[in-house]
């Protein structure tokens, strides 16, 4: 069974393979998203964490989940030399950079403990997959930042997170009259392949902000693999990334 | 001995181009830009350093795109919607002129990424670069970044759907 619904201003697909699946399993995962989006989304009123970008809930009243996305967010702060910093310039906790891959990795937990065995989950460009489908790995596609309707690498996954960073606008050199004294970030896009989606998700969300250097960081990163592509439509990769590629 | 000149030179001369950039709003992207078109060229986007009167200052030209149709739309500034790309909101602006899409402006756009990077040069000589090349596209699952391209489009097309 494969659904796709639009969750957290993104689409979210799961598809699973095993032959026992029902629609309530699937109904959990979007469920589970939607609690996600409720407690997290800067964009609602009435999130848990506008309510403390308001300043109307102390810390020692932030619920579970809060408590540990922030202590997560410390340590990939840490870990990133600054470079993942969930307060934004205006001031506001902004916790959707390690949010993203930290409920997929969740959700896919929740479909492990069902018992399914073969499956993926997709949230914006984000992926978290399982098992095989029909005896092979799953073949996950990078989409073409220059062009949506193209793929340019084919990628060997079976349990890893791919999470891919950046936008394609910044290849048509668009003026930001918002931020006129930043740089153009020289890098589209940035996917980086890690032992699950969480790790890879919080690490290209800091390697995108390093701009060229961002490869480096992964390259130096035990367990991680990067692609990176430039403006120019130049690919680096970490030195061992070859071992996932198909084609 | 040269080489130390060249690259002192170069050095203030980067400077130099960064400090005017920001005393004067020149989008340092458009001065390096290798797409830039006929009509950006010609409100020309290099800073002369004696302008540095800030009671007029000079205006980034508008970023030129390859127009479709010829008049297909109607003239003048559309706004396009708020679309929510998870990590902020993008918001267009459109400027239309002889019947093409002249301008795309941001009035809105997440920053979430927005961390200065510092200079570390050190070669990493076990990177591999290429040029990115359309594959199959016979695959299960796709990784990109959709989120911002989404709301951008999304935002665009409102806004053309008012021209």
């Amino acid at each position: 069974m494969k659904q796709t619904r639009l969750i957290m201003g993104m689409p979210i697909t799961v598809e699973i393979t095993d032959l026992a699946v029902e629609q309530k399993d699937l109904e959990a995962i979007f469920s589970y998203f939607q609690y996600v989006d409720e407690k997290f989304s800067t964009y609602k009123e009435t999130s848990e964490i506008t309510k403390i970008n308001q300043h109307k809930l102390s810390e020692a009243d932030y619920s579970h989940d809060m408590k540990l996305v922030f202590d997560l967010c410390n340590e990939t702060k840490n870990l990133t030399n600054g470079y993942f910093d969930i307060l934004n310039p205006q001031g506001i906790h902004d916790p959707s950079g390690l949010v993203k891959g930290w409920s997929i990795f969740n959700a896919a937990n929740i479909l492990k403990e069902k018992g399914f065995t073969s499956f993926y989950i997709e949230a914006g460009g984000d992926i978290q997959a399982h098992g095989q489908k029909s005896g092979k790995n799953w073949k996950v596609g990078i989409r073409n930042p220059f062009n949506n309707n193209e793929i340019i690498k084919v990628l060997n996954i079976s349990e890893e997170g791919v999470a891919t960073s950046g936008t394609y606008i910044r290849g048509q050199h668009i003026y930001n009259p918002l931020d006129k004294k930043a740089a153009l970030n020289d890098i589209v896009s940035f996917t980086v392949i890690g032992p699950n989606i969480y790790e890879a998700d919080r690490f290209a969300t800091a390697a995108f902000a390093m701009g060229k250097k961002g490869i480096d960081f992964i390259e130096q990163l035990k367990g991680f693999e990067g692609y990176m592509v430039d403006k120019d439509g130049i690919a680096t990769m970490t030195s061992n990334f070859n071992k996932y590629i198909l084609s | 001995m040269m080489k130390k000149i060249y690259l002192s030179l170069t050095v203030i001369i980067l400077f130099s181009l960064y400090v005017l950039s920001t005393t004067s709003k020149i989008n340092l992207g458009q001065l390096f830009s290798a797409n830039l078109t006929n009509t950006s060229i010609r409100q020309s986007p290099v800073v002369t350093p004696e302008k540095t009167d800030n009671s007029q200052p000079l205006s980034p030209p508008p970023p030129a795109l390859v127009p479709s149709t010829p008049g297909r739309y109607k003239n003048g500034e559309y706004i396009g919607s708020v679309e929510n790309a998870y990590y902020g909101y993008v918001q267009i602006k459109i400027k239309i002129s002889n019947g093409n899409l002249n301008t795309i402006q941001f009035l809105s756009y997440p920053n979430e990424r927005q961390h200065s990077v510092s200079a570390n040069q050190r070669a990493m000589p076990l990177l591999i670069n290429e040029a990115i090349k359309a594959q199959s596209a016979n695959v299960d699952i796709i990784s990109g970044a959709t989120d911002t391209s989404i709301a951008f489009q999304q935002s665009l097309k409102t806004a053309l759907e008012q021209a």
